[in-house]
């Protein structure tokens, strides 16, 4: 491990999705960087975007199973419209032999998967205020809509209640992720990612993991508060230069390799330098009720706690929640 | 609307809702000519420019206002100050003016937006805190935004380059406590590692992350060449030795 770098403590880490399957230059370079946030025992949790399926895809259909021949041809015919350079670059070298496929399987097996999540919430000491975050901005009538395809239902008696059903909800989406059956909930998305998603024929009762990862409508109606706490909806996916009132987009042209070509003299075009802005956020609220939840994704599980002595405590134990659990969970 | 600022340098009485623009935009130029005069920018880290001094802009006819701005700097190319105000006053800027801004330099061909671009990437990083902190004070003057975001701060970066070490951001420093969420990476490694920099989660010495962004290009400027060459169908054996030695060295070195 390098010795140029190293991290300090943080409470979290959120990467809004995107991070892999899109137009960088190697997916292997990500999954590297994410095992060494991991070994570093730095929290983080990634948020399911419409590009990161193009690796889970690949993964589920191929990389995962060691008899599977990778046809790039075949698969890359599928994905005409959406660029996902680095996952193509990276099987590549894998079929080249010049990258160690068990090693990715690895990496995405014990670093990337197990900090997916659909979508994620934190709120302030209070309860009163809150975000959610999502890769594609949505409305409040899309998580109903999420839980009821899991056979879950959302509680909002509480606050308390809300944060464990979205748990729920990435607990559930957890199992399909570790099970390799994530495709098997998401099969509309190779129309979607082929055809281009129109927000006039999606169906948000049968198509809430569509609107979640490809939705570009920004007309949408800010998120009521939910048992007293007001959201922002907190997304990526699209670039958003008009602020609206509940949403908060992070999206942007930055990084998207179509600007410095020439590194040593870039030319930036004005149209592209006003969407190439740098937004990122800086939070104190917490996700969740239960620290543990966070950990959950990081690496006090991969490495068994072994190096849990090593460094100071990152998570304070928080407040015991005031909330039924009984009243949450599988609907009846 | 007036200000203690605007008081001080004693300026003719104006009624900006009811004045003509030539008439605001002399005041506003004389205004900014004063400021970057009497202020020795950026003698002192811990000097800040005063909100209630750049209040005033929100309320001047925009489109003509920006152009009169822009102009300013290319006729004065020597004033570090004023470029210095001016780039804070950018960052503060609400978007849509922002792209009135761009926009007319667009349309009036002059490059100003990347001279701007240009100029941002020579500060230095105490420079980028005074702005931050501008950009901070603007967003904490707005009594509405501060409601909805409880707890939160979205960091601005004005015009950032990725290819450069961005420094640390002094205005929101990380603790065990606090949440950091970035946008859409773009399978973008680079991007990544400039965030977390930013950010101060990772540390790594402007010197490393010189050589990580030309051995990252170096990998991308590759992987072009080698798509080619298996469309050629010809087995490209010294080329394969080649990216493996690429990436084992960005991996050992960095990640």
């Amino acid at each position: 491990m390098t010795t140029k770098s190293r991290f300090n403590t943080v409470g979290l880490v959120r990467w809004m999705g995107d991070i892999v399957g899109d137009r960088g230059v190697l997916d292997y370079l990500v999954l590297k960087l994410l095992e060494y946030m991991k070994n570093s025992c730095v929290p983080y949790e990634i948020i399911l975007s419409n590009h990161d399926l193009n690796l889970i895809t690949f993964y589920e259909l191929c990389l995962n199973n060691p008899l599977a021949e990778i046809d790039m041809e075949r698969i890359t015919s599928k994905f005409t419209t959406i660029p996902f350079d680095s996952t193509e670059n990276t099987l590549i070298l894998v079929e080249l032999g010049i990258l160690d496929h068990h090693e990715i399987c690895r990496i995405i097996n014990y670093c990337y998967k197990p900090a997916l999540k659909l979508l994620s919430c934190t709120i302030n000491q209070s309860g009163t205020k809150g975000n959610i975050f999502t890769h594609a901005p949505i409305q409040e009538d899309v998580i109903p809509a999420i839980a009821q395809r899991l056979g879950l239902r959302i509680q909002t008696d509480n606050i308390y209640q809300f944060l464990r059903s979205i748990d729920n909800i990435n607990n559930a989406i957890q199992i399909y992720v570790e099970a390799n059956m994530l495709m098997d909930i998401l099969n509309p998305y190779l129309e979607y990612q082929t055809r281009g998603f129109n927000p006039k024929r999606y169906n948000i009762a049968s198509d809430p993991f569509v609107t979640t990862l490809f939705n570009k409508d920004l007309k949408l109606m800010p998120l009521t508060p939910i048992a007293g706490c007001e959201f922002v909806q907190v997304h990526g996916h699209e670039t958003v230069l008009i602020p609206r009132r509940g949403f908060e987009g992070l999206d942007s042209l930055l990084g998207k390799e179509i600007h410095f070509h020439d590194v040593k003299n870039p030319i930036i075009p004005a149209e592209y330098l006003v969407e190439m802005i740098y937004r990122a956020l800086h939070s104190r609220q917490r996700s969740g009720l239960n620290p543990q939840h966070r950990i959950r994704s990081t690496s006090h599980e991969y490495l068994g706690g072994f190096f849990a002595h090593m460094r100071e405590p990152q998570h304070k134990p928080a407040p015991e929640p005031t909330y039924e659990s009984s009243t949450c969970g599988p609907m009846a | 609307m007036r200000n203690r600022y605007l008081d001080s340098l004693a300026l003719p009485e104006i009624a900006i809702e009811s004045a003509e623009f030539s008439q605001i935009s002399t005041w506003i130029i004389a205004i900014i000519d004063q400021y970057s005069a009497s202020r020795a920018i950026p003698s002192s880290i811990s000097t800040t420019y005063s909100i209630e001094e750049l209040d005033l802009l929100y309320f001047l006819p925009q489109d003509e206002l920006i152009s009169q701005l822009i102009h300013k700097p290319l006729e004065t190319p020597a004033s570090e100050n004023y470029r210095e105000f001016l780039l804070a006053l950018y960052h503060i800027l609400p978007q849509e003016l922002k792209i009135k801004w761009l926009k007319f330099e667009l349309s009036s061909g002059v490059l100003a937006a990347n001279t701007l671009a240009y100029q941002y990437q020579e500060l230095k990083r105490d420079h980028i805190d005074i702005i931050s902190s501008v950009s901070a004070k603007a967003k904490s003057s707005t009594s509405e935004a501060e409601d909805l975001t409880q707890n939160n701060n979205f960091v601005t970066l004005a015009l950032p380059n990725i290819n450069i070490h961005p420094g640390i951001n002094t205005t929101h420093p990380i603790d065990s406590e606090v949440q950091l969420t970035m946008g859409d990476a773009h399978g973008n490694v680079l991007l990544m590692i400039h965030f977390l920099i930013y950010q101060g989660v990772m540390v790594l010495s402007e010197e490393d992350y010189r050589v990580l962004v030309s051995r990252y290009h170096e990998l991308s400027a590759f992987f072009s060449g080698l798509k080619k060459l298996l469309s050629s169908n010809t087995t490209p054996i010294s080329e394969i030795v080649i990216v493996n030695e690429k990436i084992k060295k960005l991996m050992d070195d960095f990640i």
